[in-house]
């Protein structure tokens, strides 16, 4: 093999299009300099707000964590002593953790296979698509409001809808809300009933795949169920991981549904005292709000930890068809 | 041109009272007539439902009209919601200037940098406390001993009670017990009462979660609920008090766990007792005339009345006492002062306030106002019965000493612990045990930081 020197180069191939210069004189750099100057000024709301709403009382809470922050009275270093009695001796503490990873193991497979299963079921060329999927979307803008958890208490209380309903078949009914047994998995239907949000990028991403695809495998004789499991599938498998991270993250930090069917208790016996409802409690009810800083940044943690452990997984299932 | 002179005729008046009130203003010892030179607008902060909320505006109206200068912003909230935005103002030094205080949290916010100590202006007769007797005043100092709050009503703890149910079951040879009766007596009483009652219909609200009754149960077994941040009262007495209930609850006197949780966060609308589904329940007297204006809608024909806890088996009396009353904010500008003192004056000792409020948040400190609310008969019915109660047993009453975060710790573990034990997750004795111990952390916590 035998290379071109780049006089050779020059020589035999064709003469290369004029290129038109940068000018990099002092007017050049002047322009360069007021695009930056427009840049930073259309960042500057975004700047101010991740500085001074996000980054700073990060940081206040990260200090107060290493005290003993009442409210009432100027907070004093104690070091790890806040972490050390969240690990150490909390019992409320531990089972917050356990309801939590209760909800969210149930919660996200349960939204993901859902949401999945009415965009695939909308995906099918439905006249009148758009009004479905803004029928299916709404429960998502609202779901996670006090008034809907309010009105989930009612249908769930020992007088409300649902057990009139099983009385018309003769079924003794309970206050499902109120009950340590059914008041978790009660929460977790209404966060299921907001699955609209994964729907629609379900649907997004379903609408993507080429049809072709689909034709071939027919005129293979592949049914129905071959279809969806070897070719949608794997295509969407982007987007239930992007899903998957973004319910991971929500449902970790779920407390409105949980604050309302409780009324603020966890109850009853602790069944519903999700860790975001526990960090509230001891910051807002008992004043603790070093305890509750730590707690705050565990959570972080935990979420951080939770979060690249599905990346991590992410190698192994998820098909990215351009690589 | 025609704008210009609707402009100059609209104009005219008002250069013409600038002119005046610039010339009056500065020729000194002349006085603008009107009823009173404070000037200022203050916060005024309280917690409560509709019908306080409108009966407050009605007090503030008529103040500010007496006081043409002052303006009172308005700042209302539901109890549990009252406190943590109080908390969250306290953080940010944004606390209003007079805020509803109450002595079963004044610890909790008994510090000069959130509340501003009163005693001087009580020793020099800014604050106005004519009437208020020495023991309802005193309750309104805090651990420090300083005086943090002006008591303007005394609440206490009783139960209500339907008193149709009452007659049907007196008619069906079913005695009610005279007071003083004791917690054993008012058991059989309940027991007694069950079968008389419609199907479904329970005796008892089960009051194992409630601390407004668990106190009571405390004090007439001869112990106190706290000394200082310590819990005063002995672990048989919380597993009696466990047992109590759980006798009750097998029976079928009170309702089962689950209506129990319900019923204990219910609005006064769905509640049992104004739903003639339960006989006796516990609710804070003060509420008498908002329950029966409910039931009246509710359950037409049934009237709610009241009747004191239980005493202990030697007849000692349990019954707790508090106050609630009127703070300033430490962070109130002085020159605001005047018009926040003379805003709790008003609200105190003004016979005219006293009868549009009709000791809607505790008996009328004032004594005089009280008797003569009582004798007024424009006074609800209601409003009496709670003024009369208070009157019969008010002097018998022990009033609770609260430690920082005391009510809120009770209230949390109290409930977590019996819950326990009704769901059967705990034993009497394991959920007292817990019980204890929460309750205890709590204090200590609490205490560490006041």
């Amino acid at each position: 093999m035998t290379t071109l020197a780049p006089d050779d180069a020059k020589s035999t191939s064709k003469p290369a299009p004029r290129r038109r210069e940068i000018p990099q004189n002092r007017s050049g750099s002047a322009l360069k300099q007021s695009e930056n100057r427009a840049a930073y000024l259309f960042l500057t709301p975004w700047l101010l707000g991740i500085v001074g709403i996000t980054g700073l009382p990060m940081l206040a809470s990260l200090y107060l964590s290493f005290t003993d922050y009442r409210v009432t009275a100027a907070p004093n270093w104690v070091g790890l002593e806040n972490y050390a009695t969240l690990f150490g001796g909390d019992r409320r503490f531990i089972s917050s953790i356990w309801v939590t990873l209760k909800y969210v193991g149930w919660s996200v497979p349960l939204v993901l296979i859902f949401s999945l299963a009415i965009a695939v079921a909308l995906n099918r060329g439905l006249k009148g698509l758009a009004i479905y999927r803004s029928l299916f979307y709404v429960p998502s803008l609202i779901g996670a409001s006090v008034g809907i958890g309010l009105l989930w208490k009612e249908v769930f209380g020992a007088r409300g809808v649902v057990n009139e309903i099983l009385g018309w078949f003769g079924m003794a009914g309970r206050g499902w809300v109120n009950s340590p047994t059914f008041a978790l998995p009660t929460i977790v239907a209404l966060n299921v009933w907001t699955f609209g949000a994964s729907m629609v990028i379900f649907l997004a991403a379903l609408r993507q795949i080429p049809e072709s695809y689909y034709e071939a495998a027919s005129i293979d004789g592949a049914n129905a169920w071959q279809r969806f499991r070897r070719i949608t599938l794997p295509l969407i498998t982007p987007v239930i991981f992007f899903n998957t991270v973004l319910l991971l993250i929500n449902s970790f930090q779920s407390f409105t549904q949980a604050f309302v069917v409780s009324g603020g208790s966890g109850g009853p016996v602790d069944s519903t005292l999700l860790y975001s409802l526990y960090l509230y409690q001891k910051a807002f009810q008992q004043l603790q709000m070093g305890y509750a800083s730590a707690m705050a940044w565990v959570l972080l943690l935990a979420i951080g930890i939770g979060t690249a452990f599905v990346f991590w997984t992410s190698k192994y299932w998820v098909f990215y068809g351009d690589r | 041109m025609q704008k210009s002179r609707l402009f100059g005729a609209a104009m005219r008046p008002a250069i013409a009272t600038s002119v005046i009130a610039l010339t009056l203003a500065t020729v000194p010892g002349t006085t603008v007539a009107q009823d009173s030179d404070l000037q200022g607008d203050i916060r005024f902060s309280w917690w409560g439902g509709q019908v306080r909320n409108d009966k407050t505006d009605q007090i503030i109206q008529l103040f500010e009209e007496q006081h043409p200068g002052v303006s009172i912003s308005r700042e209302n909230a539901d109890w549990e919601p009252y406190w943590q935005r109080l908390t969250i103002q306290t953080t940010g030094n944004n606390q209003p200037c007079a805020i509803t205080m109450q002595t079963r949290w004044l610890a909790t916010y008994a510090s000069e940098d959130i509340l501003m100590p009163l005693d001087d202006m009580v020793a020099d007769g800014t604050l106005n406390v004519e009437g208020i007797p020495e023991a309802v005043l005193e309750s309104g100092r805090g651990p420090d001993g300083n005086l943090y709050m002006i008591p303007h009503g005394v609440f206490y703890f009783a139960l209500m009670y339907n008193e149709q149910m009452a007659e049907a079951a007196a008619e069906a040879g079913v005695e009610r017990p005279e007071y003083p009766y004791n917690w054993d007596q008012f058991a059989q009483y309940l027991r007694d009462v069950l079968p008389t009652l419609e199907e479904g219909a329970v005796a008892s609200h089960n009051m194992g979660i409630e601390p407004d009754a668990f106190i009571p149960w405390v004090q007439s077994h001869g112990e106190d609920v706290f000394d200082g941040s310590e819990i005063a009262f002995s672990r048989d007495t919380v597993i009696e008090w466990f047992n109590y209930w759980e006798a009750l609850r097998q029976e079928g006197v009170t309702e089962p766990p689950e209506v129990m949780i319900e019923d204990n966060s219910a609005l006064i609308e769905q509640s049992n007792l104004a739903n003639a589904r339960g006989f006796v329940t516990n609710r804070p007297p003060n509420q008498l005339g908002s329950v029966q204006t409910i039931v009246d809608t509710v359950s037409p024909g049934a009237t709610i009345d009241i009747m004191p806890y239980p005493v202990g088996p030697d007849g000692t009396v349990g019954m707790d006492l508090g106050a609630n009353g009127i703070a300033i904010g430490a962070n109130c500008p002085e020159e605001k002062w005047p018009v926040v003192a003379e805003w709790i004056n008003f609200f105190t000792q003004n016979p005219e306030a006293a009868d549009i409020y009709e000791s809607d948040n505790g008996v009328v400190a004032v004594d005089s106002l009280a008797t003569a609310q009582a004798e007024n008969p424009d006074t609800q019915a209601t409003q009496v019965r709670h003024i009369e109660l208070y009157q019969e047993v008010g002097e018998t009453a022990n009033p609770v000493f609260w430690p920082p975060s005391g009510y809120q710790a009770l209230d949390d573990t109290l409930g977590r612990a019996y819950e326990a034990v009704a769901f059967g997750s705990l034993s009497v004795e394991d959920a007292a045990d817990q019980f204890m111990s929460d309750l205890q952390q709590q204090l200590d916590q609490a205490a560490s930081q006041s």
